[in-house]
């Protein structure tokens, strides 16, 4: 005869469950799987949002949202750096998450000066502010003391933002920061760490990284991000790159932040791919084309500088770039003399330089613009790679795919890594 | 000079095999010998209804063929056919044509000596596969097979298969999934085959070289949202019996296909309001671990509904609900999540809809798509997607977040 548990009985259970629950699951994090050099969208130690857009000169144009999550009960501390799409960084905040929370951002708040807001337990005693579930963890960070819940923008920092990210000079630095092109649009990059106290640092500071530092190993972070435009009715969306953290694996190794840690490997986080593929539509349903979300390495740690001048990198160019049609005719930049291969109806149309996406964060229609490409189908073979001779040299990047139709919607998904960061080939390094 | 020296890599890095540095049991996006499209629908009851697109992609300069499976969405594969990629070729599909007979026109170089069907381009290799002789170009699928693909998919009787092979819905909408092998020649069996697909003297091979993405296309409401064709690596050798594998249920449980795993663990957001009124669809991909035969009409196969391992639905604030971990008296609650919501092998599920009630309006899902099985599988891969769609304005895809690989599979719901 089955027995009806009793009140007492079914909290008692909950209890030890959730105990048990939490135990179990502290014991096999998501970090205790293997690491290697593989990047899939399992939960990471970084989130890369590879590139933003917010018009600040129309409160219903395009804007940027994402959102961070934590996959584990434990609770996390992040830091998210805004960077410039020239790689800048200008602005850091801590976000606090419990035990499988969820923080949503639209990033046309924060340039409206409003800091998403978050607290530990320590400055959250009542919990109003970052609440919990029964599974999750909310514990004190003590360093979080005056960072948390952070403060709004005065007005001096959020004119920096806005000058910094639209390529204008920030009088916070007495510099810029960013390309300008004159549209009004905030451009740049964002990254969120696991970090082990609420700081101020960046990655490439001394003591961010390496024993002491900051930053920690927790592969625990998913997320997705959407860039939305209300006015022209599209939206289309990918998860958050996740990069997973193992400082024994990967010392000495290619890694995600090797430009700020001498390539040490001391950051332990994967490093991206450096050749890609990606479809193109230019014609058909998607009368609008497509869009290409390139994420790339400069290699260099980039500081603000006069404006008018650009960073010494700047522009960043690609090793080799060629656009197939869909009967595999291939298109590649000219050699000289300038190639005929396309003579007769297909005379040859102008080629894309090797500098078209040539700074970190970028967004290029594909067709038109700086990126002409001779057919309406096919997709686009692209390897980064530099001249610069750095130790590590700038390979790594992440590209996405936005086919667009006009006034109807928009269809966006990563494109495809041909290979890992790891170790390219060393056939094709110059 | 630089331009030279970009042409030169140009060359050399074309030249470079694909993929060469995988790793096994990462569910990364790198080509692969396997491309899964999870789910697919389309309205065969209005042409400017929902269908479901996508394209298929050779990341090497070498030619390859690929056998297209199409299966049910309980798991039952009713047509399978050779596609022709030359080097670096692309294929497209849209599953309307496929359900009004016309099957894409692919062909190698001895069915295609002029290279009208399958032209090439500069760097591409075009090669003969002369098993293809007689299959390829592939001819109009006849009315009869129409008429089997359109009731098979839409869980009618089908005459060719003598019963029924899918859920019937009542809606007119014919859906399941679809896989698509590299092979090494042309060749009427599936993966279902008990011998001659996998193994030694299998047509499967292990060449990770197929890529491509795939959209599901609403003309009338305006919407469309895509992703990636899942990709699953082949690793020669790379699993021992009794080890999960994408096509273990087929093997039983040998390894021998060589196919990585999916997952089994998932955790995806739900957005149900606010710019997101429509509400969100989970797209739900997941193996039975059987074999699935056609079955007498108005009966359900072995094994189904397909039961999850366990969910738990958290709003943003971490408050949560999740089905009971224990056997329950009478007067318990109704379980929730329901175990049943994702029953079939291909799904597309509203949340917050009657299968999917949702108490939050934000949040997320932890969501665990393997309940406890015996061997030869050892543990039921899946795959899960997000659609978050606005009313009339806009949808947005993408695909959940993995927590474990089958290989290592973490069985845990909070």
């Amino acid at each position: 005869m089955g027995r009806t548990l009793t009140l007492p009985w079914k909290h008692a259970l909950s209890r030890c469950l959730v105990a048990l629950a939490l135990a179990v699951f502290a014991a096999a994090p998501a970090a205790a799987a293997a690491v290697g050099c593989s990047v899939d969208d399992r939960p990471g130690a970084t989130l890369l949002l590879p590139y933003f857009e917010v018009d600040l000169t129309h409160a219903d144009g395009p804007t940027t949202l994402f959102s961070v999550s934590n996959a584990s009960a434990t609770a996390v501390l992040t830091n998210v750096v805004l960077w410039t799409d020239l790689g800048v960084p200008t602005f850091t905040f801590p976000v606090y998450l419990t035990g499988y929370d969820v923080q949503t951002f639209n990033l046309r708040d924060l340039f409206a000066g409003s800091v998403a807001k978050t607290a530990t337990a320590g400055q959250d005693p009542s919990d109003t502010i970052s609440p919990k579930g029964i599974f999750s963890q909310d514990i004190p960070f003590a360093s979080c003391a005056g960072f948390l819940p952070p403060a709004d923008l005065t007005p001096a920092v959020r004119d920096h933002l806005r000058a910094a990210h639209t390529g204008q000079s920030s009088a916070i630095w007495g510099a810029c920061g960013g390309q300008s092109k004159g549209d009004g649009i905030a451009r740049g990059y964002v990254t969120v760490d696991t970090v082990s106290r609420c700081t101020n640092l960046v990655p490439g500071d001394p003591g961010y990284f390496g024993p002491g530092g900051v930053a920690t190993s927790q592969n625990v972070l998913w997320g997705d991000f959407f860039y939305v435009d209300p006015a022209k009715v599209y939206a289309d969306g990918e998860n958050l790159i996740r990069l997973k953290a193992d400082p024994a694996f990967f010392a000495g190794k290619r890694t995600f932040y090797g430009r700020y840690v001498n390539g040490s490997g001391a950051d332990g986080r994967q490093p991206l791919a450096p050749d890609w593929a990606a479809r193109f539509l230019a014609s058909g349903a998607f009368t609008e084309g497509t869009d290409l979300i390139v994420w790339r390495d400069s290699g260099m740690v980039t500081k603000p500088f006069p404006c008018g001048l650009k960073p010494s990198w700047y522009p960043l160019i690609m090793s080799s770039y060629v656009a197939f049609d869909e009967d595999e005719n291939p298109a590649i930049p000219p050699t000289f003399p300038v190639s005929l291969r396309f003579s007769g109806e297909k005379a040859q149309p102008p080629q894309p330089l090797a500098d078209q996406l040539p700074a970190e964060a970028n967004r290029f229609q594909v067709g038109r613009e700086n990126f002409p490409v001779p057919y309406d189908f096919g997709w686009i073979f692209l390897y980064f790679g530099g001249y610069f001779g750095e130790p590590f040299n700038p390979l790594q990047g992440w590209v996405g795919t936005v086919m667009k139709a006009g006034g109807r919607f928009s269809v966006g998904f990563g494109a495809t890594p041909l290979s890992t960061g790891c170790a390219p080939d060393p056939e094709i390094l110059p | 000079m630089k331009a030279h020296r970009a042409w030169l890599l140009a060359v050399t890095v074309l030249l470079a095999p694909a993929a060469a540095l995988a790793e096994k049991c990462s569910l990364d996006n790198v080509p692969a010998a396997t491309v899964l499209l999870p789910y697919f629908e389309v309205d065969l009851d209005h042409p400017n209804g929902k269908t479901t697109l996508f394209s298929l992609n050779n990341a090497s300069a070498t030619a390859v063929v690929t056998n297209v499976v199409v299966w049910t969405d309980l798991g039952v594969p009713t047509l399978s056919f050779p596609v022709y990629l030359t080097g670096y070729d692309v294929q497209t599909f849209n599953l309307r044509d496929l359900f009004n007979g016309a099957l894409p026109q692919t062909a190698s170089r001895g069915q295609d000596p002029q290279d009208l069907l399958s032209p090439k381009g500069t760097y591409s290799q075009d090669v003969n596969f002369a098993s293809c002789t007689g299959i390829l170009p592939l001819p109009p699928l006849p009315a009869s097979f129409v008429a089997h693909l359109r009731a098979a998919h839409t869980g009618k009787a089908s005459a060719i298969l003598g019963g029924c092979a899918g859920q019937d819905l009542g809606d007119g909408l014919a859906r399941g999934y679809v896989t698509v092998d590299t092979v090494n020649s042309c060749t009427l069996r599936n993966p279902t085959f008990v011998s001659g697909y996998f193994g030694p003297g299998g047509v499967a091979t292990d060449q990770n070289v197929l890529w491509g993405d795939f959209m599901y296309v609403d003309p009338a409401n305006s919407y469309a949202d895509g992703e990636d064709l899942v990709r699953i690596e082949a690793f020669p050798g790379g699993f021992k019996p009794g080890e999960a594998t994408f096509y273990g249920r087929y093997v039983n449980g040998s390894g021998i296909d060589d196919r990585e795993p999916l997952a089994t663990t998932w955790a995806t957001r739900y957005a149900n309001g606010s710019a997101f009124p429509t509400g969100t669809d989970l797209i739900v991909w997941r193996e039975s671990g059987r074999t699935v035969n056609p079955f007498a009409c108005g009966t359900t196969p072995f094994g189904f509904p397909l039961l999850a391992g366990g969910a738990r639905v958290f709003d943003e604030q971490e408050q949560s609900t999740s089905t009971p971990l224990f056997p329950c008296a009478p007067t318990c609650p109704q379980p929730y999540p329901p175990l049943d919501a994702f029953p079939a092998e291909a799904n597309r599920v509203h949340l917050g809809g009657a299968s999917f009630p949702l108490p939050f309006q934000f949040g997320w899902i932890y969501l665990n798509l393997s309940p406890p099985v015996s061997n030869p599988v050892p543990f039921l891969q899946s795959w899960v997607g997000t659609v978050m769609k606005a009313q009339g304005k806009f949808s947005v895809g993408f695909g959940a977040t993995p927590l474990d690989s089958a290989c290592e599979p973490i069985s845990f719901v909070p």
